[in-house]
């Protein structure tokens, strides 16, 4: 038994037939990411013979311009209202495939959205490939931490998915095009239930250090692993992280070596980082740890074997034993 | 105050092996480990149960085979008071629901905000169909004056919220890690036969378990080059 024969049984006679159309939801402050969504969308649209709609706070025309056939006017203060203003509205409008410019808030609303919707979301997507036989797309997504990534497709509908920002150029804007404006979308609860919209409230900015904020708020890291190093270096290391002040950190060896604790781990599992510099010595850096540092914008490497692989991803590398080249760098500083 | 907590097992990327240049993934060792986020939801459960002096129960629960009984036995050496095992392929936020309304009067449901291994985020999608208020990327959470207070991170700064019971709430990697269970408890719970309870799917009223998503093929970011040779000085001079 399917989702739409259990529908059908309590009393709801929705068919596949009955979803359409490609809308873009828009909850992003700035303009330039829909706006390439929408051009992409207008493509699709094409293809399968279907509309676009805008729902969010665009300027109408623009929205127009890049490629809507309709425009829905938005605008929602929290992540409940939203939730609760496209619940409502897509209960009667059956969208056949949603897309929202994927931030954090976008995809918790995303995924609660499918979540009420009886289907499934996929987020911060970086290639969507449609399948005009099947009207299917097929979702490319990255998974622990960027380490690879998953093609997914939804078998149910509507299809939702939170693509990420740069994933299409800069859209192209046909001021000719023509489009409706229709009514704004307001919250409204569903079914008479209560709204859960009025169940969080905001409390404000707070003060709060978690174990693991000053590794993630860092601007420069030190990071240990296995391969070269010793008690000896690694209080080294150590002393260089509070020279320069930087924090120290470990990938998985080194916490197995009880060199750091579980809030010191960089790497998938670990936190993710993205320091101005990240030092790294002896670590052999394989895809799942580089996964973890990707956002680092300058990457020193120091690895006795040259084959290691985070020499492909280091900006600048040392080929040699950590406890060798981390005395000789401190005593340069 | 009921609290259910939901875990799935990931393979633990130690035992993986990701060749860019081949555009494949090799699962060297099939280890599994529990989902870092929902370690933390479980470390948070225990936090507010011992806060509440036993005036909590915590329910863990999981889906699928072996690794999830192992997490559920885990879970049981730590000091939840019911684990359940729902034998059923994969989970969905269907099963989660049908658990729910089968166990009544569940206050709380915590888990990780998502899976590290598909990127689902089941607590969020469990939200709305159980008409729960929902609060997601928990750095912390407590239990006051029957409200759950949460604070979470946004961009550089944290922010509080206060959020109506009953309630879901998700947890970000920064939120507690999860403590050591005591080697006699985790022999104790693997050797005790009646540690987790089993249900099946029909149990829930549920036949179809067909999940929305489903994977068609893996790969893998573009190869980088070789980096830059560079001296001792030159980087004593970048670390400055």
């Amino acid at each position: 038994m399917d989702m739409y024969n259990l529908e059908a049984l309590m009393g709801d006679t929705t068919s596949s037939e009955d979803y359409r159309d490609l809308w873009i939801v828009d909850l992003s402050a700035e303009t330039l990411h829909a706006t390439s969504l929408l051009n992409e969308a207008r493509r699709m649209a094409d293809s399968l013979g279907a509309y676009v709609h805008y729902i969010g706070a665009m300027d109408s025309s623009q929205a127009i311009a890049c490629g809507a056939d309709r425009v829905h006017p938005l605008s929602v203060d929290s992540a409940d209202a939203a939730v609760s203003a496209l619940a409502s509205f897509f209960e009667t409008h059956k969208p056949e495939f949603v897309f929202f410019t994927a931030s954090y808030y976008a995809n918790e609303i995303a995924n609660r959205l499918a979540g009420k919707m009886n289907s499934g979301a996929i987020t911060d997507c970086i290639s969507l490939r449609l399948d005009e036989s099947t009207r299917e797309i097929v979702a490319l997504h990255p998974v622990y931490d960027g380490a690879y990534y998953l093609d997914s497709a939804i078998t149910t509908k509507p299809q939702i998915f939170t693509v990420r920002e740069g994933v299409y150029p800069e859209a192209m804007k046909d001021k000719g095009r023509s489009g409706e404006v229709e009514g704004a979308i307001h919250e409204s609860p569903l079914h008479d239930a209560p709204s859960t919209a009025d169940r969080v409230r905001a409390l404000g900015k707070v003060e709060f250090e978690s174990a693991a904020t000053p590794l993630r708020k860092a601007a420069k890291v030190i990071a240990v692993g296995r391969k070269g190093n010793d008690e000896a270096s690694v209080g080294v290391a150590r002393e260089i992280a509070q020279k320069i002040g930087a924090a120290f950190a470990g990938d998985r060896s080194a916490f197995d070596a009880g060199w750091v604790d579980h809030d010191h781990i960089v790497g998938v599992i670990g936190i993710e980082i993205a320091p101005d510099v990240y030092i790294a010595a002896g670590i052999w850096g394989d895809t799942l740890h580089r996964a973890g540092v990707e956002g680092a914008k300058y990457v020193i490497a120091i690895h006795p074997d040259k084959r290691a692989p985070i020499f492909q991803y280091a900006d600048a590398c040392i080929v040699g034993e950590p406890k060798e080249v981390l005395p000789k760098v401190m005593r340069l500083l | 105050m009921k609290i259910l907590i939901l875990l799935k097992p990931i393979l633990d990327p130690r035992g993986m092996m990701i060749n860019r240049k081949a555009g494949k993934v090799f699962i060297n060792k099939k280890e599994w480990m529990m989902n870092p986020g929902d370690a933390r939801a479980l470390e948070t459960a225990l936090r507010i149960k011992n806060t509440l002096n036993g005036d909590a129960v915590v329910i863990a629960a999981a889906v699928g085979e072996e690794a999830s009984l192992n997490l559920l036995r885990d879970s049981k050496a730590l000091g939840v008071d019911r684990a359940i095992l729902i034998k059923a392929d994969a989970p969905t936020a269907r099963l989660y629901s049908a658990l729910v309304n089968h166990l009544g009067d569940i206050d709380l449901i915590l888990t990780g905000g998502s899976a590290l291994d598909t990127g689902e985020n089941i607590g969020a999608q469990i939200a709305e169909p159980l008409n729960f208020a929902f609060v997601g990327g928990a750095v912390k959470c407590d239990i006051e004056n029957n409200a759950v207070h949460v604070v979470k991170s946004q961009g550089k700064e944290f922010h509080g919220y206060e959020c109506e019971l009953p309630a879901v709430v998700t947890f970000s990697r920064e939120a507690p890690s999860l403590r050591y269970a005591h080697g006699g408890d985790i022999i104790i719970a693997y050797r005790d036969k009646n540690a987790v309870e089993t249900m099946s799917a029909d149990e829930l009223g549920l036949t179809d378990l067909q999940p929305s998503i489903v994977e068609r093929g893996q790969t893998t970011p573009p190869e980088r080059e070789f980096g830059k040779q560079v001296s001792l000085e030159e980087i004593a001079t970048a670390i400055k």
